[in-house]
Formats: C-alpha cells, sequence, structure tokens
C-alpha cells in the first residue's frame, strides 16, 4: 500500500534574518552558526565574474512540512540565474530555525541588483540582497 | 544558463531562548535538475510577507507581475493594489508598502467605511494580522 506523503503546511512562517557572507562554519556540538564577512555589496573589476558564499537566513513561527527555495535574481534583467530545493519537517512552531546554505561561485554576469529570495511552500517570505558595483578603483567591500 | 548546486545545506538547528537545542530531521539539499525558467515577468508570486514588523501574512496574498512601458508592475488582484518598479525587487516591496498602507488605513477607519471598502477590508483581515506585542 502506498504511504500518503504529508502534507505541506500552509502556516506562513516569518523570515526573522537573511544574510550573505563570505565563510561560515556551525559547531557540529552545538549547532550554533558563525558567519564571517558578512556583506550586501561587492566592488569587481572585470565582469563577468563569479564569487563562492554562503546564504543564511532564519525564520520563526512555523510547524509541519516545507519545501524551501532558495532563488537566485538577477533583479535588473527580472531574470533567475539558479535556485536550490530542500524540504523539510519543522516541529514546534515557538521555536526559530535557522539555515546555512554554502553556496557554489554565484555567477555575476554584469554590475546591478542580484537578490536570494527565500520561498517555502511557493511563499516569498524576503530576501538577502548584493549589489555587485565596477570597482572605481580598488577593491572594497561593505 | 548556470544551474547552481548547493554545495552543503547545514542542518537547521531550533533552539529555545534558554538554548536546549533540539534536533531536527533534515535531508540534505536536493538539487533541482530542470534549468530555471529565464524571466520572473510575467509571472505570479505568493506574497508571505509585507516586510512590515506591525503586520502579519496569515494567508499568502497572490501577486501578479507583468511588463508595462519598461516597468515592472505588481498587482494584487484580489486587494486592486499596484506596485511599480524599474526591476521586481522594487515592484515587489512598492507592492508590500501599497498594502501595508492599505490595511492600517482601512483599520484606522474601519467604522465608517463603504460596502466596497467593507469587502476590500474584510479580504485584508483573511490575509493579514495586526501583530501586537506584549
Amino acid at each position: 500500500m502506498a504511504v500518503d506523503e504529508p502534507t505541506p503546511n500552509n502556516v506562513v512562517p516569518v523570515l526573522v534574518a537573511a544574510l550573505v557572507c563570505d565563510a561560515a562554519v556551525a559547531d557540529p556540538a552545538s549547532g550554533k552558526k558563525n558567519l564571517i564577512g558578512i556583506f550586501d555589496r561587492m566592488w569587481v573589476g572585470q565582469f563577468p565574474t563569479a564569487r563562492p558564499m554562503f546564504l543564511y537566513w532564519k525564520i520563526t513561527d512555523a510547524e509541519g512540512r516545507y519545501r524551501i527555495t532558495i532563488r537566485i535574481v538577477h533583479a535588473n534583467r527580472n531574470k533567475e540565474i539558479g535556485r536550490a530545493e530542500v524540504e523539510v519537517q519543522l516541529h514546534d512552531r515557538l521555536l526559530a530555525s535557522d539555515f546555512l546554505l554554502e553556496l557554489p561561485p554565484v555567477p555575476f554576469e554584469e554590475a546591478g541588483r542580484y537578490e536570494f529570495q527565500i520561498l517555502m511552500n511557493d511563499m516569498y517570505l524576503g530576501s538577502a540582497v548584493v549589489d555587485a558595483q565596477p570597482a572605481p578603483n580598488q577593491p572594497r567591500e561593505g | 544558463m548556470p544551474l547552481l548546486e548547493p554545495k552543503q545545506l547545514v542542518q537547521e538547528s531550533q533552539r529555545a531562548e534558554h538554548d536546549d537545542t533540539i534536533a531536527a530531521q533534515v535531508p540534505y539539499e536536493r538539487m533541482v535538475n530542470q534549468p530555471p525558467p529565464a524571466l520572473l515577468v510575467p509571472g505570479d508570486l505568493l506574497l508571505g510577507s509585507l516586510s512590515d514588523p506591525r503586520l502579519r501574512v496569515v494567508s499568502p496574498i497572490r501577486v501578479r507581475l507583468f511588463l508595462e512601458h519598461d516597468h515592472v508592475v505588481a498587482e494584487a488582484p484580489n486587494l486592486n493594489e499596484f506596485g511599480y518598479g524599474s526591476h521586481i525587487s522594487e515592484a515587489v516591496r512598492d507592492i508590500q508598502r501599497a498594502i501595508a498602507q492599505l490595511y492600517l488605513s482601512l483599520e484606522e477607519s474601519s467604522t465608517r467605511l463603504g460596502p466596497d471598502l467593507v469587502s476590500t477590508w474584510s479580504t485584508l483581515q483573511c490575509m493579514i494580522v495586526r501583530v501586537r506585542h506584549a
């Protein structure tokens, strides 16, 4: 007899934080996340370019089964350049959940705004943003 | 078009404020094998947030995205509200602001609304609740 898949939950979670950073590690003992080099702008010497990065996000008020979709969007072109999906089961909506996603080099084909959109069960919760700009003189970030 | 492959999704944790760590069963990342759609406009979006700490979306708001004169328009057909921007991000933020403003202004004058606005207010109350802080 086939076992029914659990039904996705329609409780709309609250996105507490979404950040992009250079590096991150999770303490295997406690599960605590350490984020290094948080940024929302990058100066690029020459386009196109690509760079690896981490996406961190935290949600609360979620319970049940969710399909999380991370959609990487070049906003100026209204174009999706990549996505990742994961399914999770969350047990207590009174507790927060945080996630860390190590991304392979993200392609930045030209200057503009790039968004890391977070959707749960296709519901758009928010995004982390990176503005890629041509380097004025020397590379810097902030 | 490059398809990003997430290298590793670190297991999420659910922690209470007193740091009581709860183990959660999380499958590792799953790749989506088919190429993603190239353009997001025209398209649809389910808004799950208004990015306003006073308001909470409890039922997702359907938003239609389309182009008009080189601008992106975000329309919430159920509420007859529109947001505009030079790209999708601006249009989504604009309609989030517009819906939040609509909710707050209808809430303020909820006792003296005409029939059309009563209907809109009723629809909004099914989708959004006011966050009350203790």
